[in-house]
């Protein structure tokens, strides 16, 4: 096919013939089978590799009939200016260009992914001339005077051009590959945020203000369509930070929930701009297709960023529009819910919610001060409405849409941002925020009763409760906290009731089973709900009484009230007890593990915090009856109580693991011993299996038995050698003679290497486990690994190659960092002058050069990079020479304008501040930070898209 | 080659569905549970396309998706958007686990509305059944709500929400939201020649999805 460019009339014929055939294959207009579609395939595919094809394709576009034919047409040209980009003259893209656009506008009928695709086409040879002079105002020329023709065709075509413009600067994973350097991507998208995308919102905008002033959109709904995604996509731009090094030479990067455009936006971000958006709210209100559209661009609107206006005054006015705007939505939805709740959707629900969730995050307590009490008020009770409604939604739901709670989420998301900071809550709002506390409570127990009687089974891949809803958890607390006498107060008062109701159930027999399901979730929620509020989640530092709490305390000793959280660790404290004895006593008919798993919860909780009391930790002073309730007497013997309840879980869990390999001997007798058993048994085991493998080369064993075998044996290993179950035991030293956990891990990876094939590293599980273990291996036993056989390595080498270069991140990191410890115990025997192994010599040259490829040429997963600048140093520490060698060998690869750039890069990557190739932490951190300068530094014209 | 036949004879109505996302996010896995009930351990890139018809029997008659599962690996991408045309609703799947697969979701939606505009999809998390793995939580997957699709968690390996996402697209392709499926999916006929036992064993397992809303997971064997 290639040549066929100068190709006369009766070529174009022929061609055009086999294209409508291989189109009408693949539009099913004749018989697809695989062959027949495979036949086409080639057919286009082939077409498409002509060199300088846009003559021929301009023939093919006059004489062709068929939307498939000028799809790929459309598509042979796009393909041909990328590829040819650099030796055509501009002027001869802007012929194409023009000629396809043309093409276009005189085709009324063209199929939309015909057009869509030629309009792509003139959006790529727009960007790669965009900084030429004139190029930028030939664009807006040719749009808007498509865009305010009275002709909805050509509206259209103006409006989708639009639209590919901005798909195509936008310069993320999003734009289309051009084959062109990082930076080229990037000085075009900062251009067009210089003007063009504000100017292209302004249009749009014009459009739809006609919209509304029309009240109609009657036979231009497609015009409205493209319209709004127009402005959908330009309010979801994501402005290039003031400092590219974030970006990392990456067209992936972190997006910002905000609308964040320059000051030169002041002046489009205006009240008005509010009530054009909400008019359409209403004018789409019966249209799913155009109202969705119509929500996001709302929910955008929400969170542009506040630096984006000129001053306060007009951040207030502008967000005075839009929660009035938003207050006449929510209000014609919730009375809608009064009249008719059916006519109620999930998604219009969600939508307003995530308007509430996004300007409240957005302008925040601050903001929503500024604006006078009346306005205030009006605006809190719309939300307190919202709320209302979500929760009554999220309650009464029937089939699983789950819309409503996520709309929930969002309401609570809006809520927390007005009463995280305590100092910026008013008074008049404390019982607006009191009161959802008091809906939640409300719905979760209406709710709880809904599910305990719908009987429905859990569902396996369903976390629990505590997990699911663990951020719900928190910010309910958040909001409970704000009044936490009247909240604590609501919670005791439940507790008191249903708690003792419960425990009765547990010891009588003959119980209306529903009833007993009830009070199973009731307790569970009310379990779930009072922890989070006595207390905070935890993470290795000492947790401490929320401040509220410790207030509330004080409160109630100086006026002589007794304290609600007291009180409610008492009344959960009697529960656990209760439980324990229905367990020994065999009165287990009633009792439920959800609710027993929920105590426990409780207690993790709050006895870390409450139990563990370390008045040195507060700066305030904490209340005596505080002190004394949980450090006196009281405190220790819930300890006590705890404690042993812990100690029968984890000694059970000890018995159930190690029974399953050697099931008789470990009744009784010292853990240390006990365990050094296990691991002599498993050492056998591994050898006798390993001994069957290999004499049943030729076995009759199906290819998946041995998988699953295979892969049953690294799970084995796996958790022998995480040292982490075992930790509680002291079982780190062994005598001699003895047998630890690294010996067994690495006689098992010796064994089982050699069996797996590179097909079973394709298989996700088998490769997750294996990974993960020579991962574990190397991180406790690196010298031990490093000193393996030269087969081991080999086969080390292999499957970390693949390993590198895996789909699956986790796969991808435990190669690293196998690769980053072998490597470090590599250097440190060079340092010392000790004999390394000779195997491992070649293995530095490999990843050497592959690990650095990966990561300045490729595009990589930016969660990688504080790893693979660890092991790359050692790489290169391990081998100077070899690197220096690969860095003038890459120098002379590039072409002349970069070459001073890169060798000068490359220089300072092993040079800059100070540092010496030598394994310390300074020398790493050192070759961190100038790594990442580094890749900054030439990534921006090294990596191409 | 009979059920074949009737699904290529198949005169009722059916649909082009087209299969997309990341390489390795489970799509030809998916589509192989369809139609032989097994599941899928190794990984081979699919190379530009390849068509399967499945037929699902409902209350409302029975229905064909002509199912296109594309290339996820660009290397391997054939003609890429160039399979979409004339789609009728979409399936774009990711990986739980790896959180680059959901990232690139919004590149190949856009690519998918580009050339097929207004037609359902659904969004696909696959996986879920490696709890432990998961990267993208359900917090996470906001997509959806952006651009309108519907979202379901599936697992191609334990059959977790294994039909729902074609339920979901019948009903809309059908305009019958009270569209149920009478029986789980006609077995098109694998392509590789399969022993009696295995046959017997695809079917078990079938009659046993049949029967389970949730069928167990096999991660039992391990």
């Amino acid at each position: 096919m290639s040549g066929s460019g100068s190709g006369g009339h009766r070529n174009v014929d022929e061609l055009l013939r086999m294209l409508t055939q291989a189109a009408d294959c693949m539009m099913g207009v004749t018989p697809q089978t695989a062959e027949t579609i495979k036949h086409a395939e080639q057919v286009f595919l082939d077409f498409k590799r002509t060199e300088r094809p846009y003559e021929l394709c301009f023939q093919i576009l006059d004489a062709a009939s068929n939307d498939y034919v000028i799809f790929e047409t459309f598509e042979a040209i796009k393909e041909g200016v990328i590829r040819e980009f650099s030796v055509l003259e501009s002027d001869a893209i802007a012929s194409i260009r023009d000629n396809v656009l043309s093409f276009i506008t005189r085709r009324q009928g063209l199929a939309s992914f015909a057009m869509t695709q030629g309009l792509a086409c003139v959006a790529i040879c727009f960007k790669l001339s965009w900084t030429h002079a004139g190029v930028a105002d030939t664009f807006f020329e040719q749009a808007e005077s498509l865009i305010f023709q009275d002709d909805s065709f050509m509206q259209s075509v103006g409006l989708s051009l639009s639209r590919q413009m901005l798909h195509e600067f936008s310069s993320s994973s999003k734009s289309s590959a051009v084959g062109l350097a990082w930076e080229f991507h990037l000085t075009a998208k900062r251009s067009f945020e210089q003007d063009a995308l504000k100017r292209i919102f302004v249009i749009a905008v014009r459009v739809l203000r006609v919209f509304t002033e029309q009240q109609s959109y009657a036979s231009h709904y497609h015009v409205l369509q493209l319209t709004l995604g127009v402005a959908e996509a330009v309010l979801r731009w994501q402005f290039c930070p003031a400092s590219v090094r974030r970006l990392l030479g990456s067209f992936h990067h972190v997006t910002s929930p905000y609308f964040k455009p320059g000051p030169q936006w002041a002046d489009v971000l205006v009240p008005n701009l509010c009530d054009i958006f909400f008019k359409l709210h209403v004018l789409t209100s019966d249209e799913p297709d155009l109202l969705h559209p119509t929500q996001q661009c709302l929910i955008q609107l929400g969170c542009v960023a506040t630096t984006s206006f000129n001053d306060v005054v007009q951040q207030l006015e502008y967000l005075g529009a839009y929660l009035r705007g938003l207050g006449g939505i929510a209000q014609s939805l919730t009375q809608l819910a009064q009249h008719n709740m059916a006519a109620v959707t999930g998604s219009t629900t969600l939508a307003q919610a995530s308007m509430l969730s996004s300007v409240m995050r957005t302008f925040r307590a601050t903001s929503l001060s500024g604006l006078d009490e009346g306005e205030q008020k009006s605006v809190l009770n719309t939300f307190t409405a919202l709320t209302a409604l979500s929760l009554h939604c999220m309650t009464m739901e029937e089939d699983d849409d789950p819309c409503y709670a996520e709309a929930f989420d969002a309401c609570l998301n809006g809520w927390l941002a007005i009463a995280e900071d305590e100092s910026q809550v008013q008074a008049s709002w404390q019982p607006y925020l009191q009161q959802v506390f008091q809906q939640y409570v409300d719905s979760r127990m209406q709710k709880a009763q809904r599910d305990a009687l719908a009987d429905e089974e859990v569902e396996e891949e369903t976390e629990a409760d505590d997990v699911l809803y663990h951020d719900q958890l928190c910010g309910v607390a958040t909001l409970a906290r704000v009044l936490p006498d009247q909240s604590l107060g609501t919670l005791l008062q439940m507790l008191s009731t249903k708690v003792p109701a419960y425990m009765s159930m547990l010891t009588t027999t003959d119980q209306d089973q529903a009833a007993v399901c009830v009070a199973h979730e009731e307790v569970h929620w009310l379990l779930l709900i009072s922890a989070a509020v006595l207390a905070d989640p935890h993470e290795g530092e000492v947790p401490l009484i929320p401040q509220q709490i410790t207030a509330l305390a004080l409160q109630c000793e100086q006026s002589g009230v007794s304290n609600p959280a007291v009180s409610i660790v008492r009344h959960v404290f009697e529960l656990m007890q209760h439980e324990h004895r229905c367990f020994d006593s065999g009165a287990v008919a009633n009792l439920s593990p959800q609710v027993a798993a929920s105590t426990m919860f409780f207690f993790q909780r709050v006895a870390n915090t409450y139990l563990l009391l370390d008045e040195s930790s507060y700066s305030q002073p904490l209340s005596a009856s505080l002190v004394a309730a949980f450090k006196g007497e009281g405190g220790a013997h819930m300890l006590a109580v705890l404690f042993q309840k812990m100690r029968v879980h984890v000694v059970q869990l000890f018995k159930d693991v190690t029974s399953y390999w050697i099931s008789p001997a470990l009744s009784s007798g010292e853990h240390n011993a006990a365990l050094a058993f296990t691991y002599t048994c498993m050492q056998r085991f591994l050898q006798e299996w390993a001994g069957a493998n290999q004499t049943k080369v030729s076995s009759s064993l199906q290819e998946d038995e041995e998988h699953d075998e295979v892969l049953l044996v690294l799970q084995v290993l796996h958790e022998l050698a995480s040292t982490e179950y075992f930790e509680n035991f002291d079982l780190h030293e062994t005598g001699p003679g003895e047998t630890e956990a690294g010996d067994v891990a690495l006689l098992g990876i010796n064994l089982v290497v050699p069996l797996l094939t590179t097909e079973m590293l394709q298989e996700p599980l088998i490769a997750k486990t294996y990974y993960a273990l020579l991962d574990m291996a190397c991180e406790g036993f690196p010298e031990k690994v490093y000193h393996g056989s030269a087969e081991l390595l080999q086969q080390f080498v292999q499957s970390l190659t693949i390993g590198v270069q895996a789909l699956s991140g986790n796969v991808a990191r435990c190669s690293l960092a196998i690769l980053q410890n072998l490597a470090s115990v590599h250097l440190k025997f060079l340092e010392r002058g000790h004999s390394v192994n000779p195997a491992f010599v070649d293995v530095v040259k490999h990843f050497q050069r592959f690990v650095f490829d990966w990561f300045v040429l490729q595009s990589f997963d930016m969660d990688l990079l504080d790893l693979a600048s660890g092991t790359l140093f050692f790489l290169i520490c391990c081998d100077m020479q070899q690197f220096e060698a690969m860095c003038t060998e890459l120098i002379a690869a590039q072409p002349a304008e970069s070459k001073e750039r890169l060798s000068s890069a490359l220089y300072a990557l092993v040079h800059d501040n100070g540092l010496q190739c030598k394994n310390t932490r300074k020398n790493r951190t050192i070759f961190t930070k100038n790594f990442d300068t580094f890749l900054m530094a030439v990534r921006a014209f090294l990596v191409k898209r | 080659m009979a059920q074949q036949m009737s699904a290529q004879e198949f005169t009722g109505p059916r649909f082009k569905l087209v299969l997309v996302g990341d390489g390795g996010t489970g799509k030809t896995t998916f589509v192989k549970r369809h139609i032989t009930g097994e599941f899928e351990k190794k990984y081979v890139a699919t190379l530009g396309v390849d068509v399967h018809p499945l037929m699902f029997n409902t209350n409302h008659g029975p229905i064909c998706f002509d199912v296109w599962d594309t290339a996820g690996q660009e290397k391997f991408g054939g003609l890429r958007d160039g399979y979409y045309i004339n789609g009728n609703c979409a399936i774009i799947m990711f990986d739980v686990t790896a959180r680059i697969t959901y990232s690139n979701v919004p590149t190949w939606h856009r690519d998918l509305v580009r050339v097929c505009d207004n037609i359902p999809m659904v969004l696909c998390g696959n996986k879920v059944d490696l709890s432990k793995e998961r990267r993208v939580k359900p917090k996470q997957i906001t997509f959806h709500r952006k651009k309108n699709l519907q979202y379901y968690d599936i697992s191609a390996k334990s059959n977790y929400n294994y039909e729902k996402p074609f339920l979901w697209l019948a009903r809309r392709l059908s305009g019958q939201p009270d569209l149920e499926f009478e029986a789980m999916p006609a077995l098109a006929p694998p392509e590789v020649a399969m022993d009696a036992a295995a046959v017997a064993q695809a079917e078990r397992e079938l009659q046993e999805a049949q029967q389970a809303p949730l069928p167990i997971d096999d991660d039992d064997d391990f």
